[in-house]
């Protein structure tokens, strides 16, 4: 027996336009939360300071400047709450405030994605969004694939110049990520984002929030993760002790000469690798009623990990027993120890 | 990327290593690497100290060289010998005590 249509006849067009949505929509669900390759894009976790004034260095995490001859001060800034220019109440943006014009180019901001197999051959779009203090000022997005030590040399992705305004807008810059195919991958391979500064050098002051990455040729939401998950991600490359109270414990260890103790930090989150020590201020030895400044922080890379560093603690006397009990630990909220772990 | 340096005392023993990602150079300081990763120990993976604190390298004739174990060993021998301990301390006030005690007796 024949069947018959019940129903109207259905069109294929609208189905494959429908489709379409649909499917582009399945490609981006799964990695809604994950989908940004970059981490800190929403500039959330600062863990080494929220005022920056050195020529270049990292700022907020993950996030590295250079003012290229020029000087300024890199800030966390706060959102007024309720504030409906950017979307999703977020915390806080980054300020680069150049009061003294560059003289060379420079980058203004930039952050490396670990391993340079990262979105490697596809579509991609970056995403962020900014205004300047007043007039206009032009700032270039560019992305390098660097194949790190032993691997191929770098290549450029293309950029894209952006004309920023005092209005808090939306910029977008849709490329494809060259391909790796023939390269050699080296060690500390990474993707290189920037934010440059490449001529008409001048003074700004250049907010930035919201800033992603991902697949595909339409920029989506930015897609903020929660602060705990975020702030984690960036412990992989940098994790601080101290700089919050008086007298906090940075590690523990022995007196293993008169002038010099072994010192043990662990590491809660496994880094990417053994880090370097960076000590802000003064950091105090103390053992048995001894209490001095450490004169040098070196760490044993023999004995270190990614999840344990051993270092020696030096003092000037020799006042220290051997075999004792020594407490790490800050002076005051003045003072830190910086355990970087960035590419 | 990031350039390499090392430091060395007087008799030419490495007494640090750092690469300029993390401070710059002074007068003397050597180039080892240039174009090399951020972190020093990415680039020279041995630590500069063994497990009782002394530097394990010199440099020599442009190059870095192992120091030998009996030129550790004749280091350590020389240091400065240790304060007296706590316990040591008070067990010599004991005997200066006895000892003045003894003398007093005697009288």
């Amino acid at each position: 027996m024949p069947l018959t249509p019940i129903g109207p006849k259905i069109e294929s067009q609208p189905l494959n336009d429908n489709f379409a949505a649909l499917n582009d929509d399945i490609v981006n669900v799964p990695h809604a939360l994950y989908r940004n390759a970059i981490i800190n894009g929403g500039f959330d976790v600062w863990q080494r300071g929220t005022t920056f004034t050195a020529t270049s260095g990292y700022a907020a995490d993950r996030w590295y400047y250079n003012n290229g001859g020029g000087s300024g001060t890199v800030s966390r800034q706060s959102f007024p709450p309720g504030q409906t220019e950017v979307p999703g109440n977020p915390a806080y943006f980054i300020r680069i405030s150049r009061t003294a014009p560059a003289i060379s180019g420079n980058t203004v901001l930039g952050t490396n994605i670990e391993d340079v197999r990262t979105l490697a051959g596809q579509r991609v779009t970056l995403s962020f969004w900014a205004r300047v203090s007043s007039g206009t000022k032009q700032i270039t997005t560019r992305v390098q694939q660097n194949f790190g030590t032993g691997g191929s040399s770098s290549v450029e992705a293309p950029g894209e110049t952006h004309t920023i305004t005092t209005t808090w807008t939306r910029y977008v810059h849709t490329f494809d990520m060259p391909s790796i195919a023939g390269k050699t991958i080296g060690t500390n391979s990474r993707v290189f984002v920037r934010f440059l500064e490449e001529g008409l050098f001048t003074a700004f002051t250049l907010d930035i929030w919201g800033v992603q990455l991902h697949v595909g040729d339409v920029a989506l939401p930015f897609q903020p993760r929660p602060y705990a998950l975020e702030e984690l991600l960036c412990q992989r490359y940098c994790q601080v002790r101290g700089g919050n109270s008086l007298a906090e414990t940075i590690g523990v260890g022995y007196v293993s000469t008169t002038n010099s103790a072994t010192i043990h930090i662990p590491l809660p989150t496994r880094g990417r690798t053994t880090p370097t020590i960076i000590p802000i201020g003064n950091i105090i030895v103390s053992s048995s009623g001894v209490f001095e400044v450490a004169t040098s922080l070196t760490v044993d890379t023999l004995r270190s990990s990614p999840y344990w560093v051993n270092m020696t603690a030096t003092i000037g006397p020799d006042s220290l027993e051997l075999g004792n009990v020594v407490t790490l630990r800050t002076q005051d909220e003045n003072s830190k120890v910086i355990l970087d772990m960035e590419l | 990327m990031y350039n390499h340096y090392i430091r060395t005392d007087e008799t030419g023993i490495i007494v640090h290593g750092f690469s300029d990602a993390f401070e710059q150079p002074q007068d003397g300081d050597i180039l080892i690497l240039e174009d090399g990763p951020r972190h020093f120990h990415e680039a020279f993976p041995e630590s500069l100290r063994n497990e009782r604190g002394q530097f394990r390298f010199r440099w020599q004739d442009g190059q870095i060289v192992e120091r030998s174990q009996q030129e550790l060993d004749d280091e350590w021998a020389q240091r400065l010998p240790a304060p007296p301990s706590l316990a040591q301390r008070l067990e010599a006030a004991e005997q200066a005590l006895r000892a003045l005690m003894e003398a007093v007796s005697d009288v």
